[in-house]
């Protein structure tokens, strides 16, 4: 049966989701940015805005957690403990992230089960449903049609809200569609959800063929794939000033640094965020750096996200959110430099079949 | 407003003309300077080797960025003589950086820009502005304007910090230095962080946690400001650079003041004063040393 | 489900000093079904993370062969934080260790080909498992020879074992110093690897050339192996690009888009001749 849910309800579900022993984190304000936190009240819900400073990768990735704790016992034993899934994945409700930011997880996912599989992830994945809102608003920094997604798309999502046509400036109905079996969990065992279904807004259409593809993801892996000496990346990255704020906000980047804190009789093992775009991520002790120069960052980066990942696992690292664009303090925006890539390729077919 | 779209236009164009130039002789081999953004109605840094490419420059309160921070890039420095477009405060750090034997004057080109302020709304470092005529240049562009300067309005969020108690004021920076990620955003967008390897950066001994958390973040804030005593321009390159809002330039401020309070220093407005933080007269006192 | 970023305890059961700098472990599992099932995975020119817990985790070769399943060893210079803090361990503590990672040499394939290891100063651990191992099923091997040069006497490392492999008439090794570097009853050669390779002038046929050292030398040892008429497919080296996870995960050690931590560190020079210079 077709579902809704009302502005109106939220409080309702947010009280019904504490009974039910979930937390919810949704879009909030925080100063003057905005990002995923707890809410408990619906009125702290923040919706209005494209999207948050950052993404809500954290409650997937800590932006820094504790993956061990140490302590001595005796003269030179040691004894080990792993935080409990209880303690770092509580049973989440991801509410309100937009579409591209619902598919960051189920991207990330596949290296994060590459042959080993990182407990700290999957278990906030598995504890984690994402309820994400379609998009009736895009600026000129998205791209996710661009990537395989869309204002309205599916993928990484439990649930999905599609604003309808039925709102009053403040006040907004959505259908709703659970699309995995947890989606469908989480509402059968909360409240707020109604039936009916309501009109589709028809602004999410509008942003939908408004924004066209920008660039062919699989004309620029073939560029890359013979483009890494090419000189491109010498002049397009001079002006980048290597500060990882396009890293540090994305919802698919998930380098991570590993460090212990404490001392010699007990402490914590942590794992931070880190950014490849730091030439300190790749020193030795020695003093060499395979990647000495923010070229060769910047390439890794682009490459990772558009050639080595979608190699090594069928999926390009990028959701098309435009984060980077709008945060880095010199607009290196990727959907231009793409853009560029895309028109490289196209114009240097020889280079491509050469080599 | 002193400058009109008149004189703007003027002032492009004869930056274009003079970066042409400057191009064309070799006596520079690239002109760092700013030029329309890929999003509308960003400004953006820009990078010209080719002399035809000059009508790339343009120069209006847009310009927000202080481009003197890529004199310190090695990429930069590789390209042989640089020409570089300064306001006020990127001339500034640029005193502060010859001062510090960075680089030697002779090595860069500057093309002066009188600016009335950047920024919309104009940002708030502007409309204190000691320097709308930039302190130093090999050409000037743009007729002088007298400087903004201190007024009464410059310190007072920092006078309402310093009324605040002790612990208030630890609140106010506890909960603003939560948001931090560590990203170090503010430390790459300045100019005056040159050093090689940052001390956040050294493991032996690990003076700085790496990890974003209250303490981890405290220790780095303090730290890069600590290190900014005396020589911070004021920009606010890395407030602006902070993509999580934290309001920088209030330490900023403080340090500024306090330094004039105490030696009535000004960092940047030439390259000859010594810096108090960093000189040592004899008979100074020390009993604060413990 | 498994904390994969969980270690091992290991105890120092013996502790030896190769170099001023440079020191040995013999370690044992506290856990014997860990021993088992390290064992169980490990082949030789993997790695391992190892732990001075407080100070952080570094990556070594495994410097013992799976063909000695009581303990494993490994080498390694005082560099860093954790290096440092791991040489001021004694014997009896306890350490964290997690692998064994990466791939390894495919001496399986190697059955009946003469073995040439080329080392340099501290890069003999990565082979020394290899040589061990290889002298463990000596049968299964053609003839074995060891070139082995480091600045100074002082720097060479397993000088005990040198003479044994030494004292064998099954294997042919010849150690070198860099000239300067010689002490007066040094009886070895004097002269850089690749130049004492060249006069040793070992034959290319049916060999196999395993080659780890600083990149200088390996740098100037490929013409010589070139001139030998060695093919790159015969030639194996290891990469160290710097490493936090060793999982795939944490995503620095790749070069172009090889992760040295799952698809190497263990090389073939021909597929290494393909990667982008980023190591
Ligand atoms: C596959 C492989 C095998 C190695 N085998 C040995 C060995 O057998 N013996 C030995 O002495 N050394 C070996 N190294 C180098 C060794 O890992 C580093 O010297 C060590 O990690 C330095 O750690 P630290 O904490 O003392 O230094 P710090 O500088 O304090 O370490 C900070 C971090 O830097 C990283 N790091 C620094 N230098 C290197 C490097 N050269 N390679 C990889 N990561 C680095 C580590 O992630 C470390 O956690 C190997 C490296 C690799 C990749
Ligand atoms: S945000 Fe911009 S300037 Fe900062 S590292 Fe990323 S691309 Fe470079
Ligand atoms: S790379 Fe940029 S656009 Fe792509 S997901 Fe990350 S922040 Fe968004
Ligand atoms: S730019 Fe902001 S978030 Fe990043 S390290 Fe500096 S203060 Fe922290
Ligand atoms: S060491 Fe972490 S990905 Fe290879």
């Amino acid at each position: 049966m077709a579902l809704s849910i009302h502005s109106d309800d939220f409080q309702t579900l947010l009280d019904s989701l504490r009974e039910a022993g979930y937390r919810c984190v949704g879009p909030a304000r925080d100063g003057t940015i905005t990002k995923f936190k707890p809410i408990e009240q619906a009125g702290d819900l923040f919706l209005d805005e494209i999207l948050t400073t950052v993404s809500p990768k954290e409650f997937f990735l800590a932006e820094h957690e504790a993956i061990l704790s140490y302590r001595m016992k005796g003269k030179s034993d040691i004894e080990l403990t792993t935080p409990s899934k209880e303690e770092y994945a509580p049973p989440t409700l991801v509410f309100g992230c937009r579409p591209c930011d619902a598919a960051g997880p189920d991207i990330v996912k596949s290296v994060m089960t590459w042959d080993y599989d990182d407990r700290f992830f999957l278990d906030r994945a598995d504890s984690t449903v994402i309820a994400a809102i379609a998009c009736v608003e895009a600026d000129e920094a998205c791209f996710c049609t661009s990537v395989e997604l869309a204002p309205d798309s599916q993928t990484g999502a439990d649930i999905l809200l599609i604003p309808s046509s039925n709102s009053t400036g403040d006040t907004q109905e959505y259908s709703v569609t659970a699309i995995t079996e947890k989606g469908r969990k989480l509402i059968d065992s909360t409240k707020g959800w109604k039936d009916g279904n309501p009109e589709r807004a028809s602004a999410i259409d509008e942003v939908k063929s408004n924004l066209k593809p920008s660039f062919d993801p699989a004309k620029v892996r073939e560029w890359l794939d013979n483009g890494f000496d090419h000189e491109w990346w010498n002049t397009a990255t001079l002006s980048c000033i290597g500060c990882g704020t396009c890293t540090y906000t994305c919802p698919t980047c998930h380098c991570f640094d590993i460090v212990d804190e404490g001392g010699q009789s007990e402490g914590v093992r942590v794992k931070n965020w880190d950014s490849c775009m730091m030439s300190l991520f790749t020193l030795h002790t020695s003093g060499h750096n395979p990647r000495p120069l923010k070229s060769n960052r910047f390439r890794q980066r682009i490459m990772h996200k558009f050639k080595y990942y979608p190699d090594l696992f069928e999926r390009i690292l990028c959701t098309g959110c435009g984060r980077c664009q709008r945060h880095c303090p010199v607009d290196m925006a990727l959907k231009g430099l793409l853009e560029q890539i895309g028109r490289l390729a196209a114009e240097t077919p020889d280079q491509v079949a050469a080599g | 407003m002193v400058i009109s779209e008149a004189d703007t236009t003027k002032i492009v164009n004869s930056l274009r003309v003079r970066a042409k130039e400057l191009l064309e002789s070799g006596e520079v081999k690239v002109i760092i300077g700013y030029g329309e953004g890929y999003t509308k109605g960003k400004a953006v840094p820009v990078f010209i080797t080719d002399p035809g490419k000059t009508d790339q420059l343009i120069f209006d309160a847009r310009c927000v960025n202080n481009l003197s921070m890529y004199l310190k890039h090695a990429e930069i420095k590789a390209m042989g003589k640089v020409g570089i477009v300064a306001k006020g405060c990127d001339a500034r750090a640029i005193n502060v950086l010859i001062l510090e034997s960075q680089f030697k004057r002779e090595d860069i080109f500057i093309l002066g820009v009188v600016c009335e302020g950047v920024g919309d709304p104009i940002e708030e470092q502007c409309k204190s502005c000691v320097a709308n005529t930039p302190p130093v240049y090999d050409e000037l562009f743009g007729e002088p304007i007298e400087n903004q300067g201190w007024n009464d309005e410059t310190f007072a969020k920092i006078e309402e910090l310093e009324s605040m108690t002790q612990s208030e004021l630890w609140n106010f920076w506890v909960k603003e230095f939560d948001r931090c990620i560590k990203c170090y955003a503010c430390r790459e967008a300045c100019p005056m962080c040159t050093c090689t390897r940052c001390i956040t950066d050294k493991n032996q001994p690990q003076w700085v946690p790496t990890s974003p958390h209250s303490d981890g973040n405290y220790h780095w804030n303090l730290t890069r400001a600590f290190h900014l005593v005396g020589r911070c321009v004021g920009c606010n390159s890395c407030e602006r650079a902070c993509p999580m809002d934290i309001p920088l330039s209030l330490v900023n401020w403080k340090l500024i003041k306090a330094v004039h309070d105490e030696y009535e220093f000004i960092a940047g407005m030439d390259a000859e004063t010594a810096p108090p933080l960093a000189t040592y007269t004899e008979g100074e006192e020390t009993d604060f040393i413990k | 489900m498994e904390n994969i970023y969980c270690p091992s305890l290991l105890k120092i059961q013996d502790l030896t000093w190769e170099t001023p700098d440079t020191t040995s472990f013999r370690l044992t599992f506290n856990d014997n079904s860990e021993r088992e099932e390290f064992f169980s995975l490990y082949k030789v020119g993997q790695f391992g993370e190892f732990s001075a817990f407080g100070h952080g985790e570094s990556t070594f070769c495994v410097a013992s062969p799976p063909t000695r399943k009581d303990y494993i060893e490994c080498t390694f210079r005082a560099v860093g934080r954790n290096t440092k803090a791991l040489q001021a361990l004694n014997e009896g503590d306890t350490i964290g260790f997690r692998g064994p990672y990466g791939n390894s040499f495919p001496i399986d394939d190697w059955k009946g080909k003469n073995i040439l290891f080329i080392a340099g100063g501290i890069a003999l651990p990565p082979l020394r498992a290899v040589i061990l191992n290889v002298l463990d099923r000596r049968s299964e091997f053609a003839d074995v020879t060891i070139v082995y040069g480091a600045r100074t006497v002082s720097d060479l490392v397993y000088k005990m074992e040198l003479q044994e492999w030494e004292a064998r008439n099954d294997v042919n090794i010849v150690t070198t110093v860099d000239p300067g570097g010689e002490t007066e009853d040094w009886t070895g050669k004097i002269g850089f690897v690749p130049t004492v390779l060249d006069e040793v002038a070992p034959s290319n046929e049916n060999t196999i050339a395993l080659i780890c050292g600083p990149p200088i030398m390996i740098k100037f040892t490929f013409p010589v192996l070139d001139k030998l008429g060695f093919s790159k497919n015969q030639i194996f080296t290891t990469l160290e690009n710097r490493m936090k996870c060793g999982l795939g995960k944490c995503g620095r050690c790749n070069v172009g888009g090889t992760y040295v931590c799952k698809d190497g560190p263990v090389f073939r020079a021909d597929v290494l001749a393909e990667l982008p210079a980023e190591y």
